[in-house]
């Protein structure tokens, strides 16, 4: 069966070239960049030429670019060595992605002064609420760029300005996952000290991530061995997954650019405008690549089912933590219980268009409707 | 000398002249389980020997084996002639080098040219000679060597003895269907009727969209962690949407636990009678939520007509029934998040000393309930659960 697939900000289908690429490096160009021989030195070249593809997206230069086997690696890079001596506090917000949100639970659980900044009720974080946190001992923060559960866009770069005011040795790392390639990003515009990446969001393969660490910033080392990715990250690199991911987000980057994502998202919220029972969480500054639509006296799984039922996936929030049952990032948003447990996540790409989307928000008006006409007493 | 594993069994023993009935269900079993692996078994009086396998599988076997209800201990030992050189000799191979130790012999043969005590002192001997480091304590040693001298060709020599599974052979007792919700009670209560000798079919009720495919592949797979112990079974899912929608619409909410039950117990017996079980299993524990109180069970019970209704769980305490899932490998499925029928439009106060003649009020005016327990009935979808 084939699917009209809007879950994208869960992973996204592998492009063709992407593909092509990754069987390239396993099966013709497939030596361990590591070794002495010619072939194996083209290997480690283009790997550079990768590492530079996807600097290039971010405005950085590729030696800055830490390859990891995924988005959460690369958070749990970013917290294990980004926190040096356990000194100061650190401030995260509570609407990150689990990767982050648990790394920071497991530094408070050693005893570390970790603060939570919740988003306001249109889900951003503001930079004044950050100020009111930081202090000159703030020496870590991470906040994410753009939320993986409701698309909205954080200004970092007036965040970061507000921490670094307080605290100008404060390392700030972020988020990219659901940015990257969508929105245009300039790490050194923003200010930033570590951007999160993630493959398989823009059309790579799952188990490829990337870390940028801005020049300068020592990191020790996050996996020691053999001494792949100047010491920064051992272990043989994936070269599959690296190079297709370069390949896959440039080709992201150029359909996105020629891609209205709001557009797509505008036909889910005239689709419900005026509907007291239904909730649009998040508004103001968003990527447009993520809706949170939630219906007040429903379960998101329901729907979701019923979605799949006529052929469309649906996500139900961050698809790592879809057996939690309450939603963190919704209720620190402020979103009544109520509501949030009745919430789904439609996330497009670049390949979605017009008529899928009103496919879909018409099959989710009919789904709802029956469903409560079904629930009802 | 040859490596075996001696098989004995548990209560069959017990039984008078209907023992043969028991023992060829329990080699039936054993044959099923062992099916796959190169050996062969050699059933004798209340003793069962396998032999001729590669000593690799050894420890597969022993695994297999433990899980067949009906069988109470096994050793795995050698086989020699009763000649006091060549137990010696298997002896030697079994005991540890250091420790205490003692040699405990049974000989079932009284005309072999020795006494139980002559033959023990005899390898005892043998062992403190050859081993410096050993030491005899016939009170508490820290291993004791077994020597089963059965006639003058065969003699069993072991060091250990493993419990088995211990209850009535699967299929002995007849024919049952056992509910399994997908928590952690009701593939304890499966469990618990297989080992009395139940052959079982199992039935789970599934509310899709309400509850995932998650929630159903989640009764797949506990009912393949139990077939090492029922065997292969059937897996029979009731299509149970449209009659907890009705429920909801037309009963009252603090009934809506107690109706649901009471249809499940419906379709039970119908799925019962279909398929030739004799009896119904569920996994209800006394008190342990609002519908399993003694009045809950009551209303849920009157609905079923022909059949006995066990529940072999009904004494247990909550930490008593996790024990077991542990034991039997279930636990950690069960505690998978995935919601099960029972979640479904969960009421806020359900009734806890309902009523029978407010339910079957409260059932009168659900339209078509006859026939939507009778399309749930006809619409099961069955799964064959074995290693195929």
């Amino acid at each position: 069966m084939s699917y009209i697939y809007l879950d994208n900000a869960a992973t996204t289908q592998v492009s063709e070239s992407a593909a092509k690429a990754m069987l390239h490096y396993a099966r013709e160009e497939f030596y361990n960049p590591s070794a002495g021989y010619a072939p194996a030195l083209e290997v480690r070249k283009q790997i550079k030429r990768s590492a530079n593809e996807i600097a290039g997206i971010l405005g950085a230069s590729g030696e800055e670019i830490i390859f990891t086997s995924c988005a959460t690696e690369s958070n749990n890079h970013a917290f294990s060595c980004g926190i040096k001596n356990k000194k100061g506090n650190v401030i995260v917000s509570s609407m990150e992605h689990a990767s982050v949100y648990e790394c920071a639970m497991r530094l408070k659980s050693k005893g570390i002064d970790v603060r939570f900044v919740n988003p306001d009720s249109s889900g951003h974080i503001l930079p004044e609420d950050i100020a009111a946190l930081a202090d000159s001992n703030t020496a870590f923060v991470s906040i994410i760029h753009c939320s993986n559960e409701t698309g909205t866009i954080n200004d970092i770069q007036e965040i970061v300005k507000a921490v670094k005011k307080k605290s100008p040795s404060a390392i700030f790392h972020c988020d990219g996952v659901q940015a990257f390639c969508k929105i245009p990003t300039d790490v050194k515009k923003l200010g930033i000290d570590m951007y999160s990446v993630s493959a398989h969001k823009v059309g790579g393969m799952k188990g490829t991530g990337a870390l940028y660490v801005r020049k300068g910033l020592n990191l020790p080392a996050f996996i020691a061995g053999g001494g792949q990715q100047e010491s920064r990250r051992s272990g043989t690199e994936n070269v599959c997954g690296i190079m297709s991911f370069a390949i896959a987000a440039t080709e992201y980057r150029n359909a996105a650019s020629n891609f209205n994502a709001h557009e797509l998202r505008d036909i889910f919220i005239q689709k419900f405008a005026g509907d007291e029972k239904v909730k649009i969480n998040g508004s103001g500054t968003d990527s447009g690549y993520v809706i949170s639509i939630s219906f007040l006296g429903l379960r998101g799984e329901i729907i979701a089912h019923g979605m799949e039922d006529k052929g469309i996936l649906v996500g139900l929030g961050s698809a790592c933590s879809t057996h939690i049952r309450s939603n963190r990032v919704l209720g620190s948003m402020g979103v009544s219980k109520e509501f949030a447990e009745g919430s789904i996540r439609i996330s497009f790409s670049p390949h979605n268009n017009t008529a899928e989307a009103i496919t879909a928000a018409d099959a989710l008006k009919e789904i709802t409707d029956e469903l409560r006409v079904r629930m009802s007493r | 000398m040859d490596r075996v594993i001696i098989l004995r069994y548990s209560e069959i023993h017990l039984k008078g002249k209907n023992r043969i009935f028991f023992e060829n269900i329990l080699k039936r079993n054993i044959l099923e389980k062992l099916r796959g692996i190169t050996c062969k078994a050699e059933f004798g009086y209340s003793r069962y020997i396998i032999s001729d396998y590669s000593e690799d599988d050894e420890t597969k076997l022993i695994e297999k084996l433990k899980t067949v209800f009906g069988l109470y201990s096994l050793s795995p030992g050698l086989r020699t002639s009763s000649d006091t050189e060549a137990v010696g000799d298997a002896a030697e191979i079994l005991c540890p080098k250091e420790g205490t130790f003692r040699i405990t012999v049974n000989r079932a043969d009284k005309t072999l040219p020795y006494t139980s005590v002559q033959l023990a002192a005899s390898i005892g001997g043998r062992l403190l000679d050859k081993f410096n480091a050993l030491n005899v304590d016939l009170h508490n040693p820290d291993f004791i060597i077994y020597v089963d001298a059965r006639d003058r060709a065969t003699a069993y020599v072991y060091s250990e003895s493993i419990l088995c599974a211990g209850g009535m052979p699967v299929g002995s007792a007849g024919k049952g269907l056992s509910l399994l919700s997908g928590g952690i009670d009701s593939p304890v209560s499966t469990y618990m009727m297989a080992k009395r000798g139940l052959e079982l079919t199992e039935l789970h009720f599934w509310s899709y969209p309400y509850t995932s495919l998650e929630a159903k592949d989640k009764v797949i797979e506990l009912a393949h962690i139990l077939r090492k112990f029922t065997g292969d079974t059937r897996l029979i899912i009731i299509p149970f949407t449209e009659i907890q929608e009705a429920i909801h619409k037309f009963a009252e909410p603090n009934y809506m636990i107690t109706l649901v039950r009471r249809a499940m117990m419906r379709i039970a017996e119908r799925i019962a009678e279909k398929y030739g079980c004799g009896c119904i299993i569920n996994g209800e524990d006394l008190g342990q939520v609002a519908s399993q109180t003694l009045e809950s069970i009551t209303v849920t019970n009157s609905v079923i007509k022909n059949l006995p209704v066990f529940r072999p769980l009904i004494g247990f305490d909550k930490n008593e029934i996790i024990e077991i899932s542990k034991k039997i490998g279930t636990y950690e499925t069960s505690i998978k998040p995935y919601e099960d029928c029972c979640t479904v439009f969960l009421p806020e106060s359900p009734a806890t000393k309902p009523t029978i003649r407010r339910s079957e009020a409260s059932e009168s005016k659900i339209e078509n309930y006859e026939s939507l327990i009778s399309k749930a009935v006809d619409n099961a979808e069955v799964i064959v659960i074995s290693d195929d």
